[in-house]
């Protein structure tokens, strides 16, 4: 069974072949050469290219919509995917770059990203704050536009790629949502002041709204089988903000953006960290098709994956969540328990991506990443049978 | 105007209008202390509300905002001396982290909380806090940590500490996504600050006990 196939099958809550395999970033040099796969192509070895340049932004604009320069910078982190037998790659539509500053850059939105490696020589991008100091700064700054030659030029790079592997992998586009691209162009506490003036927030908020609805409708019109919108709506101790206003200024687009997804038989999968226990049931109904990853380090002991699962599992597509914690510093007997529950629990009947609780980052060891490959050779086949 | 107008507007969060009111105060002449405690008074409420779940980290971080416009006005009239009786806390993100987001609201909560309080920044290195706490003789570092792959830097501290001496005389308490107060304690941390309402509370314990 190809990889759109099963992925597809999950989300229609049907049993493929085996328990599809996603990660929103795997970023983690040692493992990629553990498999063969030698690091430094694509977005590092781009960035590393352009940044000493004279015209560098001009360049770098140029290359993010050239469809060619993009499938090669996806190659080898889907080839990685491929060989670790992940279904999903992810094709970078929005948050791409704007200017170039010191020890990193300026993206789209207006978030200050910082270039950093960790000590394996892993590329770590990270946003280091807001560019915008004001609500005049941001009316000021080109908005990103839906329409952009690059939007679609990513997308059918991702395609390309996935072509070229014989549809091993499922290229997915990414895409901004509302909520993280509102308030990190500016920061928490300059964004906080804004929240205060209903206005000036919707405006933002709306922007937002507007540009994902858009580019869900492209990529819909463009053959996208399913959508990742990232986001997050809360952190470790709750929400970013209430409920009314996410009521307000958020979840109203949701549904739009949903909508019209599902109008082009298209499907979204929705990324948000955070305990959401507040707004969950809102965002079910707003209509997402999947969600990653539920947190499982929040400070709410009743956010629980199973629980969730239980409850929403015959309407949602539940993604995750090996918590990165575990995996970085864990017991290999203990990952490979609570691995092994993801599967024997929620995966029966579909609806369910094995996953871990956030992505693979540099800190993640080998042993404990082959642990849970290992568990989901053994396990993650249909009908699923793990002995407790 | 009264303080208890102070109060009331730091409650409801007006940041527009809270600096003109605490010049006002000042103007008639009220004791520089006494707005601080209406202040704090206020602080106080916000962070029951917040722990109600009343009010969420965008109301949390703005009440620290209009604290920052309330403290432009008060600090120069604030004493030295009551500066310095105040307890001393070394805050501070990990070496290698750049988030400063909780960081930045404990710090708010414990100035108002009558806390004096060192701001290392982000991405601060073992050296430099051990240096600062050789210098300042403040008995709490507290320090953050978002990302996973910058835990062991709470361990480095510790282990830096341990080496200059210091760390029989300071409490290590640590707050951030990853952790919990097992995965503190095994890392060397005295104790964890679940958020920075939580934080203020416990750094109160750890310097009371």
């Amino acid at each position: 069974m190809d990889a759109p196939t099963r992925v597809l099958m999950a989300l229609n809550h049907e049993e493929p072949d085996r328990v599809p395999a996603f990660e929103s970033a795997f970023t983690n040099n040692t493992i990629m050469k553990s498999y063969g796969i030698e690091p430094g192509a694509g977005i590092k070895d781009g960035y590393e290219s352009i940044k000493r340049l004279p015209g560098k932004d001009r360049l770098a604009n140029m290359a993010f919509s050239n469809q060619k320069w993009l499938a090669k910078s996806l190659v080898d982190g889907y080839e990685l995917l491929r060989r670790v037998k992940i279904d999903i790659g992810l094709s970078y539509v929005t948050h791409t770059y704007r200017k170039g500053i010191e020890g990193g850059y300026i993206d789209e939105f207006g978030r200050i990203m910082n270039v950093d490696y960790y000590e394996d020589g892993t590329l770590i991008l990270g946003y280091r704050g807001g560019y915008f100091k004001s609500f005049e700064d941001y009316e000021k700054w080109k908005q990103p536009s839906p329409h952009e030659k690059r939007r679609l030029a990513a997308f059918l790079a991702g395609k390309q790629v996935q072509e070229q592997m014989n549809n091993e992998i499922l290229s997915v586009p990414a895409i901004g949502g509302m909520m993280e691209p509102a308030w990190e162009p500016f920061g928490i506490e300059i964004f906080s002041r804004i929240l205060a003036k209903p206005k000036q927030a919707k405006k933002i908020f709306d922007d937002r709204g507007n540009l994902a609805l858009e580019l869900v409708k492209i990529l819909g019109e463009n053959g996208a089988e399913l959508v990742l919108i990232w986001d997050d709506y809360g952190f470790k101790n709750g929400l970013f903000m209430s409920p009314r206003n996410f009521k307000t200024y958020v979840l109203p687009w949701l549904k739009r953006i949903c909508d019209a997804a599902h109008k082009r038989n298209c499907k979204i999968l929705l990324h948000s960290d955070g305990d959401l226990t507040m707004i969950f049931d809102d965002i079910v109904n707003c209509g997402i098709d999947a969600i990653h990853p539920i947190e499982p380090t929040t400070a709410n002991p009743d956010y629980d994956i199973f629980s969730l699962a239980e409850k929403y599992g015959d309407r949602l597509t539940f993604v995750g969540n090996i918590s990165p914690v575990l995996l970085a510093t864990g017991e290999i007997s203990e990952i490979r328990e609570y691995s092994k529950k993801l599967i024997r629990e929620i995966a029966p009947g579909g609806g369910y991506f094995f996953s871990s609780g956030h992505s693979i980052v540099p800190s993640v060891t080998l042993d404990r990443w082959e642990a849970v490959m290992d568990v989901r050779e053994k396990y993650g086949s249909y009908p699923i049978n793990v002995p407790s | 105007m009264s303080l208890s107008d102070i109060t009331r507007m730091t409650i409801e969060l007006d940041i527009d209008n809270i600096a003109a009111a605490v010049s006002s105060q000042i103007e008639r002449g009220a004791d520089a202390q006494d707005i601080l405690k209406a202040l704090t008074d206020g602080m106080n409420e916000v962070g029951r509300l917040y722990e109600a779940h009343e009010y969420f980290l965008a109301e949390l971080v703005l009440a620290g905002e209009t604290m920052k416009e309330a403290f432009e006005v008060l600090k120069p009239h604030l004493s030295s001396a009551e500066a310095s009786q105040k307890n001393q806390v070394i805050a501070a993100t990990v070496r290698g982290d750049n988030h400063d987001i909780g960081k930045n609201i404990l710090i708010t909560m414990l100035i108002s909380g009558g806390f004096d309080v060192i701001d290392l920044g982000m991405d601060c290195p073992k050296e430099k806090i051990v240096e600062t706490v050789k210098e300042s003789g403040a008995k709490v570092v507290a320090l953050s940590c978002l990302l996973t792959m910058t835990i062991n830097e709470i361990s480095e501290v510790d282990r830096a500490l341990r080496e200059a001496s210091l760390r029989d005389e300071v409490k290590l308490i640590v707050g951030g996504a990853p952790l919990s107060m097992d995965l503190a304690k095994k890392l060397g941390a005295d104790d964890f600050g679940a958020d920075a309402i939580d934080g203020v509370r416990r750094i109160r314990a750890l310097l009371e006990g």
